[in-house]
């Protein structure tokens, strides 16, 4: 093509006037960052954030102390890739010790142990050998958004798990994608009993809620599959296509009653040119609003099997899971540590939300379709 | 008889926010209309005729539409003035339905689906004349009996869904007559409707204003409508009165060359034209300026008259050439109803046992009022609909009968021509590759080059510009969207092309036009023709021979003059008279046949 | 788990036995759906078999034999819990109030709140206050409904108790000091508004899209031109015509809308069909998480059923197809 479709540039342009839609896509962008750069920008860089220091347990946002590294014994370090410890982080082979007090003596170190905030501090003495000194003898961490029941930091556990939020969206739009531009075009296109079928598929699905349909599939077939993030894939791929292929259907019912769809069949084009060519890339803008939304109710879903404890397996950090985290302090006073993991996923839902409307309205898209 | 003022328009602009800024729709318009008048307010789409209606009513939409100047003055009975661009909202709806009524073009959607027809009309008559709810369903009973509903107690009772477009128009005058208003203003009431309806509406209106003496605002696209019912005048163009007069001087002494070329373009019922006179035949336009050419109607319009002799030559010409195409016992049914098993037991009989044959290099016209299953016999012929029987011969061979691949083949020579320019070209791809496609899909020509020059032939051809060759659909006018389709029909060179109501959606002016490129490239591609029409006047400037269909059959077929003037079935008789002539002399009846009851 | 720490060979042989455990994954699923079929195929000659129906125990008419296998009428069975042992359909029946009050209330609520604002938003299209409306529920939505839960537990029943008289926990549904059942209608009030929320986003926007194609409807303008006062106009003629799209998708939606009762309970510790449900799945009671997942999908089913007959009624235009 020889000049760039006009009507990209049209939407492009009242997109951008739209404010909150911009503010979504820039915190869709800054998410995306983070989740590319998760185990670079979290101060506790190890798998799965998991530095755990059970001194530290639920500490709030902002508290800072002193650490000795003591290493750990037998450990057998593998040698991995660069690649690898960009992507999953970079295990360590000392486990961190908090101090309030250091003293050096010679070839050991005398420290006044940390034990909790309501417990009295403890001396010890480590031998300098069996301390790790790369960075120094003694370093210092601030947890800026506190520290789970576990003593770890909260912050670090967020960034990475904006991953998993991300990929199990990612992967539900495209399954339901597939699924639902594929079922709903045939039965749009070609109409008569194919469609009948797929309609009766689509109402049938249609009823079943996906956290439902995750648990019947956990209770029903759970032996036969392992992952639980592959359990949560095909829950929210088998309900969610449903939304896709119903719109899809829709707009295909339209199109082909445009004349341009006639005039394919007149000029012998195939339903293979006809749809995919013709009709598919008029449909493209409110398939786009719809699967927003999907990647946004996929988020969701995610945090809300996490929080039933359906979701992805600990130690590796997920939204929803941290928040179940908190579900006993609820009459404590440190209920104020759920927030940081709710805001976080209310956040990112928000900004799929506002981008999908941003869409709608750009491109013009009647109502909602489903 | 004195005439009495009843409503003066001074002045008036209404604007529309765009992107763009604000553009005029209504831009400094001026006229008056007196108290049993009926004035015609004629134009094209986008001459504000419609805004204008509506600025009077007050129920331009705001945002983002506005009246942004001028005066609307109503005159009472009791001679105060009132200035309705001045009333509150409040006030304005005191004359809505009561002084100043209204009717809409689209009786489809113009009526509330969810209500009863009759709660929609006592609904009005309770407001305004303070009625009971049952006093009010009287009067609505005699109002669907004055606009002569069939069954006026049943409509009483009936939803909107459950009456023909006919019926609905009746609601909708019956609404707005039944508190007797002082104005009735009616945008393009009948544009909607078939011809036979469109002239018993016009009949009832007729009847309607003698009886209540209102007077009324007709707006229409159409001047043959104009002729039928107005007293006076008024043509607009892009927003501004161009002329105005009384309907007889209009019609016989038109001084506009706009007014001119409107009158001329029309396609002319009595003679044959070799082409039709269009607007640059009248006038230019520079830098917004009309520069007005010295030709008058008549003589644009003599021009080009064919004489009989000729007509019968290329008649005889044509009838003793080559058959091309043989629609034999056609009948394409659709299923309606079915049983519980999925097995249809009644079926729409759309094309109904349809036989006739097409000359090679004719042009066969088929008219016929919507669902006579004109569309629906185009589509059986290039299998783009599926026949129930019969055969379709194609130079002897039966489309009916081919395989996927063969009729791939048999594309290449026969094409079509839909009716809506919106919507039949790809939104999503440049009108280049539109009219390229078909050539690649076939293989035709060597390769994408030559493909391409060849697109760029066929742009020329049909009157567009090389360089427009990479823009996309929506940035064209209908009539320009209308010629691309064109080209893109041509592009697999056919010899036989159905043109499916391909000038219905345009305006008159622009229909001349491609009507005329429609005969140009008959002429210069020796190209046969069927032509699809409701418009029975179209139908017959393009065509040799005319085909009548009505109810899925065929009524009449013959020469296209010879139905005209000597129809033998009665269905074709009231086509041919509902038909609104806009000719002199029927006006200067009607107008003699009005006298004494003003 | 059912024994606790004291389980010997045969009573866990038992146990495997009464539940299946012994067969294979497949087959217990075929069992399942044997059990909850009214019309279903056993072996009455063999006790030991799975699908032996005990003559003193169940209901059931024997409609005629295939084979070793009897087909019978009877009613549908969700099993036993694991856990107490009970009926599942029993364990259930005793929580379906308490949800079914919880859903209805939060509904009703949302619904009136979610069409009066998307009426008011739509009015004053482009307004703050349309502005406004539309950012809150899309907020709104946007929220997971066991957050929302969670801040409404700790702000209103936690910080402001004192303030509200309200707790953060506890059910519709309570036994008191003399083990008599009684209702306490406070506890509905946070769970509630924190079911409440998401629905009343997602109808705000529904009617609001809907109210606005209306408005633009040639009948509206013909209302208008009858001389009908603004509110006729909006009440009469546009929200009866609004309102019907918005109760196809509200019915559409609820299945997604009421899934978030699993978490409100679970958070307010209401004790309902959701919280029953979550707290089984953690105890790994499969047979009540399965028979709570099918009830649940049986009212959606129904429900749907339900509003399209309530559709067919409002909308003259539609006509139920038999």
């Amino acid at each position: 093509m020889s000049s760039s479709d006009s009507l990209n540039q049209k939407t492009w342009k009242r997109f951008k006037r739209n404010g909150s839609a911009m503010v979504g896509l820039v915190i869709i962008l800054l998410c995306l960052i983070l989740a590319v750069f998760a185990y670079q920008i979290a101060p506790d860089g190890t798998p799965d954030a998991n530095e755990q220091v059970l001194e530290l347990e639920t500490h709030p946002p902002g508290f800072k102390t002193d650490f000795v590294k003591v290493k750990r014994q037998n450990s057998a370090q593998e040698k991995l890739g660069f690649l690898n410890h960009f992507f999953f982080g970079t295990p360590v082979n000392y486990s961190l010790v908090p101090v309030v007090k250091t003293t050096e003596k010679g070839d050991s170190v005398q420290c006044t142990l940390y034990k909790g905030l309501h417990f009295q501090g403890e001396e010890k003495t480590f031998a300098k050998a069996d301390l790790d000194s790369e960075n120094g003898l003694v370093i210092s961490k601030k947890y800026i958004l506190g520290t789970d029941r576990f003593g770890r930091d909260i912050l670090s556990r967020l960034i990475i798990g904006v991953r998993v939020s991300l990929f199990v969206g990612l992967i539900a739009v495209l399954i339901s994608l597939v699924i639902g531009v594929f079922l709903g075009a045939l039965a749009g296109y070609f109409r008569g009993w194919v469609d009948e079928g797929i309609m009766w598929l689509i109402n049938v699905f249609w009823a079943i809620p996906t956290l439902l349909l995750a648990m019947g599939l956990y209770v029903g077939v759970g032996g036969l599959i392992e992952s639980k993030l592959l359990l949560i894939f095909i829950a929210v791929g088998l309900t969610m296509w449903v939304d896709v292929a119903r719109l899809v259907r829709g707009q295909f019912i339209l199109l082909r009653e445009m004349e341009f769809v006639t005039a394919s069949s007149s000029l012998g084009y195939s339903h293979m040119r006809t749809i995919f060519i013709h009709i598919l890339p008029n449909a493209m803008g409110p398939i786009i609003v719809v699967a927003c939304s999907n990647f946004a109710n996929a988020i969701l879903v995610e945090s809300g099997l996490s929080f039933i404890g359906l979701g992805i397996q600990p130690p590796a950090p997920s939204w929803g899971g941290m928040l179940n985290e908190y579900r006993d302090f609820i009459d404590s006073s440190k209920a104020f540590l759920a927030l940081a993991p709710g805001l976080a996923i209310m956040i990112l839902v928000l900004a799929f939300n506002l981008v999908g409307n941003g869409l709608r309205d750009a491109l013009d898209v009647k109502g909602k379709t489903s | 008889m004195e005439k009495k003022l009843l409503l003066e328009v001074k002045n008036l602009v209404t604007e529309f926010k765009t992107d763009d800024g604000y553009v005029k729709a209504v831009n400094d318009v001026s006229f008056t209309l007196y108290r049993g008048e009926t004035i015609g307010i004629v134009g094209e789409s986008g001459s504000g005729k419609s805004v204008t209606s509506l600025s009077i009513m007050r129920l331009i939409p705001n945002p983002p539409g506005r009246i942004a100047s001028g005066q609307i003055i109503y005159h009472t009975k009791d001679g105060k003035q009132i200035d309705l661009t001045k009333l509150s909202e409040e006030d304005m709806r005191k004359y809505r339905g009561n002084e100043i009524s209204m009717i809409f073009q689209e009786p489809m959607t113009s009526l509330n689906p969810v209500f009863t027809c009759g709660d929609q009309v006592a609904e009005a008559i309770m407001l305004h004349q303070k009625k009971t709810k049952k006093e009010a369903n009287e009067i609505t009973l005699k109002m669907f009996e004055k606009v002569k509903l069939p069954n006026p107690q049943r409509v009483l009772d009936a939803y909107p869904h459950q009456l023909s477009g006919g019926q609905k128009q009746r609601v909708m005058i019956a609404m707005a007559m039944s508190c007797n208003p002082n104005i009735l203003i009616a945008d393009e009431p009948t544009t909607a409707l078939d011809v036979t309806v469109q002239a018993t509406i016009l009949d009832l209106m007729n009847q309607l204003r003698n009886e209540i003496e209102s007077s009324v605002i007709f707006i229409t696209h159409d001047l043959g409508v104009i002729a039928e019912i107005a007293d006076r005048v008024i043509v607009m163009y892009k927003g501004k009165i161009v002329e105005q007069g009384a309907v007889l001087d209009i019609f016989s002494d038109p001084k506009h060359p706009y007014t001119k070329s409107l009158l001329a373009c029309r396609p002319p019922l009595k003679i044959r034209l070799r082409k039709l006179p269009t607007v640059v035949d009248f006038m230019r336009e520079e830098n917004g300026q009309i520069i007005e050419l010295p030709t008058s109607v008549s003589e644009a319009i003599n021009a080009q008259v064919i004489s009989k002799a000729e007509t019968d030559a290329r008649r005889e010409r044509l009838l003793t050439g080559k058959t091309l195409l043989e629609v034999k016992n056609l009948k394409t049914w659709f299923p309606s109803k079915k049983n519980f098993f999925g097995k249809t037991t009644d079926w729409v009989k759309a094309v109904d046992d349809v036989s006739f044959n097409v000359q090679e290099g004719e042009t066969l016209g088929l008219v016929g009022e919507s669902g006579c299953g004109k569309t629906t016999l185009g589509r059986t012929i290039l299998r783009l609909a599926p026949a129930e029987s019969g055969e379709i011969l194609f130079e002897g061979k039966n489309l009916l009968d081919m395989n996927a691949s063969d009729l791939k083949d048999m594309r290449r020579h026969m094409q079509i021509i839909f009716q809506d320019p919106y919507s039949s070209l790809n939104p999503r791809m440049t009108i280049g590759n539109a009219i390229q496609e078909p050539m690649s899909v076939h293989g035709i020509y060597e390769n994408e080059k030559v493909r391409k020059e060849k697109v760029i032939e066929l742009l020329e051809k049909v009157n567009m510009k090389p360089e427009q060759y990479s823009r996309y659909p929506h940035e064209f006018s209908g009539g320009q969207r209308q010629r691309i389709c064109i080209a893109r029909a041509l592009a697999l060179n056919p010899r036989f092309i159905i043109c499916d109501e391909s000038v219905s959606a345009l305006d008159v002016s622009v229909q001349a036009q491609v009507l005329n490129l429609l005969i140009h490239l008959r002429e210069e591609f020796k190209f046969t023709y069927i032509f699809i029409s409701h418009d029975l006047s179209v139908v017959k400037f393009m065509s040799d021979r005319m085909v009548v269909m009505n109810k899925g059959k065929i009524e009449e077929m013959g020469a296209a003059d010879e139905i005209y003037n000597n129809p033998q079935q009665d269905y074709t008789k009231r086509l041919i008279n509902a038909i609104p002539k806009g000719e002199l002399e029927h006006i200067r009846q009607r107008i003699t046949n009005l006298q004494p009851t003003i | 788990m059912t024994l606790g720490q004291r389980a010997d060979t045969a009573s866990v042989q038992a146990i495997e036995r009464e539940f299946r455990l012994n067969q294979p994954w497949y087959k217990r699923l075929y069992f399942y759906f044997n059990d909850l079929s009214p019309v279903s195929a056993h072996k009455l000659n063999d006790e030991n078999h799975p699908t032996y129906l005990a003559p003193n125990q169940a209901h059931f008419v024997k409609l005629f034999t295939v084979g070793e296998k009897t087909i019978v009428l009877k009613k549908p069975d969700l099993g036993r819990s694991f856990q107490s042992r009970r009926k599942v359909s029993e364990v259930l029946s005793e929580k379906v109030f308490a949800t079914a009050i919880l859903a209805l209330f939060a509904m009703l609520i949302a619904s009136v709140i979610g069409i009066v604002i998307g009426v008011f938003a739509a009015l004053r299209q482009y307004s703050f206050w349309d502005n406004f409306i539309l950012t809150s529920s899309v907020i709104g939505i946007s929220q997971p409904a066991f957050f929302s839960a969670f801040l409404i537990a700790i702000i209103f029943g936690y910080y402001l108790s004192a303030l509200t008289g309200l707790n953060h926990q506890g059910s519709l549904v309570v036994l008191n000091d003399y083990g008599d059942e009684v209702i306490v209608w406070k506890n509905l009030i946070l769970p509630v508004i924190a079911l409440g929320i998401r629905p009343v986003g997602i109808i705000a926007q529904l009617t609001r899209a809907s109210m606005l194609d209306v408005l633009s409807q040639d009948y509206v303008r013909t209302a208008r031109a009858k001389g009908l006062s603004y509110y006729k106009v909006v009440f009469k003629h546009a929200l009866r015509n609004a309102l019907n799209p918005v109760l196809t998708s509200i019915s559409g939606w609820l299945a997604a809308l009421l899934t978030g009762a699993y978490f409100i309970e679970t958070v307010f510790n209401y004790d309902g069909l959701g919280l029953q449900t979550v707290n089984s799945l953690k105890n790994f009671d499969f047979p009540v998480v399965m028979g709570g997942v099918l009830f649940v999908a049986v009212v959606f089913v129904i429900v749907n059923i339900f509003t399209d007959i309530l559709y067919s009624l409002l909308d003259p235009r539609v006509v139920i197809k038999g």
